[in-house]
């Protein structure tokens, strides 16, 4: 089974200091609200990319160049690049969430539906493409691109044990709906005197609830066949379970320590359409004619070879199904947050938080120390300064109280700007941007 | 409240603010890959053989017709020409004149009648190749209903155009030679040179020659149209590689205009190129190329901004039975800029034989083959964006 690409936690640390987010459980499922309630929609969108564009683009008095232009000294355009790109995005729509009361404990029921896209890239196809070949073989692989959609059903339970503990637990059922991952675990590039070739290795998965992907004769994928009819509907593709753990303390008045561990687990994909593309292709030279020395044929035999190794690509349908599942990991996180409410404005929070976030090769953590404020009742404000592995972030975070409705607002970023027409960010960053509605029963 | 508020504010026009010096508007799509040296097989390239020759428009136009090939591309001079030619009306008209009596046989004199065999092969041998398997045929037709019989010689002399020498003569007698009504002609002699003799003949027909005619020549005229006396010479001969083969420094070219020569390189703006080739060679000489130049545009000029070595390039004789590998490191390099299309080559010629090879025959098939070539890039690659 192959790995493919991680699955953030849908959490923001300002909604620990945030007073009355209903769905702070999210962040620690310790944190018991105080209120029954029900969450119309919440929107969450994450961007996490460990490179950015300023490592591609260099502004200078001649114009925009790119790392590869002759003017950008090799060693900046390289040393800019980490040993694996990674470009991840994920989005979440919690499209029903319920809190209530019941004895002692806290119970949480949520319904989201979230969507999992982004990119790896080896660094070594960028130190290829720029120097060439350094040995006798060039590893390129370790390439990823894909997009997941799947539905999660969470029940919650948060419970103080007494005055200065509490603790919860989160279960969540994922269960996984539609998705595409290439995978290509292989790409040995040779390039010497006797020889140009290629060895490559690739897996195509796409699930199979639009349809059956259709071969020709030759057993290479064919989307004219197509077939409509296979349709799974709404039957998940797979299986998932994610596991939240979290402990709050409050040992003084005013003071909270927050704990937590989020998703625990994975999920199991089920592919019903998979291919395998690669194999070897080489050039060890060609028989040209003087007449061929016309310049047509020779680009038309050049244009031949490089079609042979571009043939490598194409998809062959693996017709054995019990190699058509695929693990995706989540994106586990561990979280620790303090806030002290300011004895004589309590009012007024000050805190830090602290974030590690783990999955294959793609590593976060962060730090951050802010002030949370509630100069009236139905306005809450947060705001937060930091540093972590993409570099210096920010937060901000609202919430209004408009009778039962509570709106919430969030934005984490990182410093450095973005292009324009576009907002891609410049320096690598960690970006997440939610917008929530929850009523008070 | 204020403060803070100035403070929040100012980061996020920080942090979410577009960055217009990465306005992608303003994007040079310019780029320096594979900087490092990388290389890459080519392959075999030609054969480049002496057929590129008849390729040529200038050197077709001289030497068609009189440049053929065998089966196997044997190149053969061919030269065919007539010796002599005269009517049986003239003949009559001019012994009428002398007051002959024709009403019975008589003889008329046709005297010298020869020529210097055309084609390349003399000028060739001008260079030091010989000529061989030199075969003359000397014929003659006869218009009359009636044979008739011939006095005389042919004659061939051979010179050594080296040294002005005669070196070969012989004369062969006509007498006694029948020339019959044929459809074709009358073979009056055939012979081939002896191989010791390594030149075409200078001198090449019929000497002292005279025709023994019947009576009443008129009467036995076979048809007033075709009454001529015809007297022809074929000789052929295969140019082979001489002991003494030294052409003197000349030019060798190929370009876009003359050969269709083109190498399109300029889209991927090498730099540096280091091209590690074998050369094949069964051509039966070595050859020197010195002062090589590489021409480029539409109208192929000698570029100077571009180098290549090495200068001179050296590549042994061979031959088809027997072909000589040369390895060579061929360079090319753009002092400024990068290499553009390549539309022609230049440079000067020198050939002298292979000892092992003199008396080689010249064949159309002969030339020099391009194996196991590879390229090597230096200094990267330069892509431009469009």
């Amino acid at each position: 089974m192959g790995a493919a690409l991680c699955l953030n936690a849908q959490t923001f640390q300002e909604g620990f200091f945030l007073r009355g987010y209903n769905l702070a459980y999210q962040y620690n499922p310790a944190i018991v609200g105080n209120n029954n309630f029900i969450a119309a929609v919440q929107l969450s969108s994450s961007l996490q990319n460990n490179v950015g564009a300023g490592a591609f683009l260099y502004p200078t008095e001649e114009g925009l160049l790119t790392g590869f232009s002759s003017s950008i000294p090799t060693s900046t355009f390289l040393g800019n690049l980490p040993q694996t790109l990674h470009y991840h995005s994920d989005l979440n729509a919690t499209l029903l969430a319920y809190g209530f009361w019941k004895g002692q404990a806290f119970h949480t029921l949520e319904l989201n539906v979230r969507a999992v896209y982004g990119a790896s890239l080896p660094k070594e196809l960028f130190e290829f493409i720029k120097l060439g070949s350094s040995s006798d073989v060039t590893d390129l692989g370790d390439f990823h691109v894909g997009a997941n959609l799947f539905i999660e059903m969470a029940y919650g339970y948060g419970r103080k044990i007494n005055d200065w503990l509490s603790v919860g637990g989160r279960a969540k059922l994922l269960l996984p709906m539609y998705g595409a991952n290439w995978d290509i675990s292989r790409m040995d590039l040779t390039a010497d005197q006797e020889q140009l070739s290629m060895k490559m290795r690739g897996d195509l998965y796409v699930t199979n609830h639009t349809g059956t992907m259709g071969t020709n004769d030759q057993g290479y994928w064919d989307l004219l066949q197509f077939d409509k009819r296979h349709k799974m509907g709404f039957i998940p593709s797979g299986v998932g379970l994610g596991i939240d753990l979290g402990v709050l303390f409050t040992p003084a008045e005013g003071l909270s320590i927050s704990l937590s561990a989020l998703d625990l687990g994975g999920m199991f994909w089920y592919y019903g359409n998979r291919a395998t593309m690669g194999g070897s292709a080489s050039f060890t030279g060609m028989n040209a004619t003087y007449d061929m020395l016309n310049g047509d044929d020779i680009t038309e035999m050049v244009k031949d070879i490089g079609m042979e190794f571009l043939s490598l690509m194409k998809p062959i349908g693996f017709s054995d199904t019990g190699h058509n599942w695929l693990k995706h990991s989540l994106h586990s996180q561990v979280n620790l947050g303090i806030k002290y409410e300011m004895p004589f404005y309590r009012r007024l929070a000050i805190g830090a938080t602290g974030r590690y976030m783990g999955c294959d090769t793609l590593h976060y953590w962060e730090g951050r120390g802010g002030f949370e404020i509630n100069p009236i009742d139905w306005l809450d404000i947060v705001a937060d300064l930091g540093y972590g592995s993409r570099g210096a972030v920010f937060g901000l975070a609202a919430g209004v109280k408009i009778y039962r409705f509570h709106l919430t607002a969030a934005w984490q970023d990182g410093f450095g700007g973005t292009l324009p027409y576009g907002r891609t960010p410049i320096k690598p960053n960690f970006r997440n941007i939610t917008v929530g509605l929850t009523f008070n029963l | 409240m204020r403060k803070t508020t100035l403070f929040l504010l100012g980061l996020l026009m920080v942090a979410a603010c577009e960055n217009k010096a990465y306005d992608t508007d303003n994007l040079i799509l310019e780029g320096r890959v594979l900087e490092n040296e990388i290389s890459v097989p080519i392959g075999n390239v030609g054969p480049f053989t002496l057929e590129l020759v008849t390729k040529s428009k200038t050197l077709s136009a001289l030497l068609g017709g009189v440049m053929k090939t065998e089966e196997d591309g044997t190149i053969v001079n061919v030269a065919s020409e007539d010796l002599y030619k005269i009517n049986a009306y003239e003949i009559i008209a001019r012994c009428q004149e002398k007051g002959q009596d024709l009403s019975q046989p008589f003889t008329y004199e046709i005297g010298d009648r020869e020529v210097t065999p055309g084609g390349f092969a003399g000028l060739l041998e001008s260079f030091g190749f010989w000529a061989v398997d030199k075969h003359v045929v000397i014929t003659a037709t006869d218009p009359l209903r009636e044979s008739y019989t011939m006095g005389g010689n042919t004659h061939i002399r051979c010179v050594d155009k080296s040294t002005y020498q005669t070196s070969y003569e012989e004369t062969f007698p006509l007498e006694g030679i029948v020339v019959k009504r044929l459809l074709g002609r009358n073979t009056l002699l055939e012979m081939t040179i002896p191989e010791t003799v390594r030149n075409s003949p200078t001198q090449l027909g019929i000497k002292n020659g005279t025709l023994n005619l019947p009576g009443n020549m008129m009467s036995q005229i076979y048809s007033s149209s075709a009454a001529d006396f015809v007297f022809s010479m074929d000789y052929t001969c295969h140019i082979a590689v001489g002991d003494k083969l030294s052409l003197p420094l000349s030019m060798f070219g190929l370009d876009k205009l003359s050969f269709n020569f083109n190498l399109p390189i300029e889209d991927y703006d090498f730099k540096d190129v280091e091209v590690c080739l074998d050369l094949e060679n069964t051509l039966p000489f070595n050859v020197t190329l010195s002062n090589i130049q590489l021409m480029t545009g539409e109208t192929p000029t000698v570029d100077e901004n571009l180098l290549i070595s090495p200068d001179p390039l050296e590549i042994k004789g061979g031959s088809l039975e027997k072909p000589a590998t040369t390895s060579v490191a061929l360079r090319i390099q753009a002092l400024e800029n990068t290499i553009p299309d390549i539309t022609g080559v230049k440079a000067q010629l020198a050939i002298d034989v292979a000892p092992d090879y003199v008396g080689t025959v010249l064949s159309l098939k002969q030339g020099v083959t391009v194996k196991s070539a590879s390229a090597t890039l230096r200094g990267g690659v330069t892509l431009r964006g469009k």
